[in-house]
């Protein structure tokens, strides 16, 4: 391997797998049409096994600064009087993560409207629409209520949830998300730190399962009021919890799903996604991404150790040749897809390795261009190549 | 070969990363301009949503749909291409049409990605819903009471066609009456509510299949039992200026369902009383469009 690692032709065949990927990149056109591996894994992120296979962070404690308040069945009137009731136990917000579609009882509604507009602790979860670039705001109240956010996640429709858009800019209008509106209230300094990375998405930092947030019965605690848990100096969110696990009402899917591809059912309730974005901000814990250059860097030097054992099995060994390609591109794949992993999993670093993995792939096939152009080249040039002054 | 090839490529990456093409232009004859840039069209020329079409005497134009179909064109007059998308029927000809166009599609749809554009990927909404998000009115109108008198009322819809429907049941049935709403205009109640007798019925805000969410309570009354019922309500309304027992008056009547007299009770207050903001926003409900 060594014997070829500096030669001009590794070198250049390595530098033309890069310009293929280039050309390739250029293509417009959607191969996968009818490849339904491609299709079946276009929601799959290797980085969700560490969370669903690995159990990433389950040894996490359980988050003592947020208590979730389950609506249940509750109608208007009762989510009404949990709203009040959270309020007036001096929490830092209240996060009502309830679309309120369209006005019903003239009482109830006039009460909901006080409150979303008087107490500027309140927060208001509503959906944000983007129809081409026109943005609208559909729902009853979202106009009336004073602190508000949008509850739309980002990602495929009836995807994975990875990300969320912490702010959205149009115009002169800047529309918060919920998780971002309920941090603005509770943690002003951590939400302006947010803003300050600037970022269109963030990938969201699952630290918790639903099993690891505090939940209270929230008919319960209308009627009885003592829950044994204090609500002072936390952030409140009201929201819905099925009791039925098959349930799939305000349910996602997320990293934790334990069938990270196929059919299966949505495994996490809209709540326990904002508590984990809000968590993640309060804490400042965002999933570090690699940079672009170091992404490149590293399918760059990838790229030229494997072509230089491409290139040495191609030459000295050819009978060989296939057979170690594919098992070197096999090894490389398990290792990298370990390391991505590991990085993930330990330091919440995302390596982004898909260069490398097409790199190593191309360098085979690239490999046979570069011996035909040399071929060429020597002919009609009378280039130097080691394929053509080394037979096999 | 070679030339074709590059076209081809050409064509497809035009495809692949502009704006969606609502039409592409087959033919045309004599003076056919979009209206914006007053540029002649021709066999070719793309046109899109926000466009615009002015056809002259004498000419004519084929379009044709991102579904293929053909819409022939050769009345004088102005045209928007918005107008024309309704007769782009989405249902495709045959198992072979749909076959290939849904391999274009595939081919040429795109590339995209959510942290990129996060705008085109915010479908999934982390929040329970309560009350119906299909369609909306204006003002609260879970139940009316109605003789006579105007009643528009804003409102909004997820359906491709929506109707306004009146039935007799509270659930299934056949309708009474039903009209065609337009876009962005209210609805006519008092146009919907004529001619029916005195009864009992329900409507509702429907698409093409007849879905809708739950349907709300209708009571035509006849004539003099109505005035009897409005009279003996405004008889507790006690009277101080003008504008202030106008809207006093409006507020029982909207309170009792009376929809079509509150609203003009409302208008008598704001003309009355212009600068009072409350008036203003009560008479408002009734023209709201942001829902």
């Amino acid at each position: 391997m060594i014997k070829y690692l500096f030669k001009r032709d590794t070198i250049l065949a390595s530098i033309m797998v890069f310009i293929v990927m280039g050309l390739l990149a250029l293509i417009p056109i959607n191969t996968h049409v009818l490849d339904p591996i491609k299709m079946a894994l276009q929601d799959f992120d290797y980085n969700d096994l560490a969370y669903s296979q690995f159990n990433k962070n389950s040894h996490t404690s359980v988050d003592t600064n947020i208590v979730i308040v389950n609506i249940g069945a509750a109608g208007r009137n009762e989510i009404a009087g949990m709203i009040k009731k959270a309020a007036a136990e001096n929490p830092r917000v209240v996060g009502v993560d309830i679309l309120f579609n369209a006005p019903k009882d003239s009482a109830t509604d006039a009460e909901l409207e006080d409150l979303f507009y008087t107490n500027p602790k309140i927060v208001m979860a509503y959906n944000l629409v983007a129809d081409k670039g026109i943005i609208s705001t559909p729902g009853f109240l979202v106009e009336k209520s004073r602190q508000k956010g949008y509850a739309n996640f980002v990602g495929e429709e009836g995807g994975s949830i990875r990300h969320f858009s912490p702010i959205l800019k149009k115009e002169t209008t800047v529309y918060n998300s919920f998780a971002a509106a309920v941090t603005q209230v509770a943690y002003p300094q951590q939400f302006k730190q947010m803003l300050k990375r600037d970022k269109k998405t963030e990938q969201v930092n699952y630290t918790r399962t639903a099993d690891q947030f505090i939940v209270i019965d929230g008919l319960n605690f209308l009627e009885n009021g003592d829950t044994g848990i204090s609500l002072v100096d936390k952030v409140v969110l009201l929201g819905y919890i099925s009791p039925d696990p098959n349930s799939i009402e305000d349910k996602h899917f997320t990293p934790f799903n334990k069938k990270s591809v196929g059919k299966t059912v949505p495994d996490m309730e809209g709540i326990f996604i904002h508590a984990n974005i809000i968590t993640m901000i309060k804490d400042a814990d965002y999933v570090k991404k690699s940079p672009v250059w170091i992404n490149w860097l590293i399918a760059s030097l990838l790229c030229w150790f494997h072509m230089s054992l491409f290139i040495r099995y191609f030459i000295d060994k050819h009978l060989w040749f296939h057979l170690v390609a594919k098992i070197a591109q096999l090894v490389s794949a398990v290792l990298f897809v370990y390391l991505g992993l590991l990085f993930y999993y330990k330091w919440d670093i995302k390596i982004n390795l898909t260069p490398s993995f097409v790199a190593i792939i191309l360098a085979v096939d690239v490999l046979y261009f570069y011996e035909a152009i040399s071929a060429w080249l020597h002919k009609r040039f009378g280039v130097y190549s080691i394929f053509i002054h080394s037979h096999h | 070969m070679k030339l074709l090839f590059s076209i081809l490529l050409l064509g497809i990456f035009q495809l692949s990363f502009g704006n969606d093409i609502s039409f592409v232009v087959y033919h045309s004859k004599g003076s056919v301009v979009k209206t914006f840039s007053q540029v002649n069209l021709k066999k070719g020329d793309p046109l899109f949503l926000k466009d615009a079409i002015s056809l002259g005497t004498g000419s004519s134009l084929i379009l044709i749909c991102s579904n293929y179909k053909i819409i022939q064109l050769s009345k004088k007059g102005n045209y928007t291409i918005k107008s024309l998308m309704g007769q782009c029927d989405k249902n495709p000809a045959s198992y072979s049409s749909s076959y290939f166009k849904y391999v274009w599609d595939e081919l040429t749809h795109p590339h995209d990605k959510p942290e990129m554009n996060p705008e085109a990927y915010m479908k999934n909404i982390g929040a329970v819903s309560r009350g119906c998000n299909e369609s909306a009115i204006g003002i609260k109108a879970d139940t009316i009471n109605y003789c006579s008198g105007s009643l528009p009322v804003f409102w909004w819809s997820s359906y491709k066609n929506s109707y306004a429907v009146v039935y007799e049941q509270i659930l299934d049935g056949a309708p009474v009456k039903k009209l065609l709403l337009i876009k962005e205009k209210p609805v006519q109640l008092h146009e919907l509510f004529k001619a029916l007798v005195p009864g009992e019925y329900y409507w509702q805000i429907a698409g093409d299949e007849g879905s809708g969410c739950e349907r709300n309570y209708l009571k035509i009354w006849d004539k003099p039992s109505y005035n009897k019922a409005i009279k003996l309500l405004l008889k507790e309304v006690p009277v101080s200026s003008a504008a202030e027992t106008a809207y006093a008056r409006a507020f029982l009547l909207e309170e009792n369902h009376f929809l079509a007299e509150a609203l003009q009770y409302y208008q008598q207050a704001a003309q009355l009383n212009p600068s009072n903001i409350i008036y203003k926003k009560s008479l408002a409900k009734f023209y709201e469009t942001n829902f």
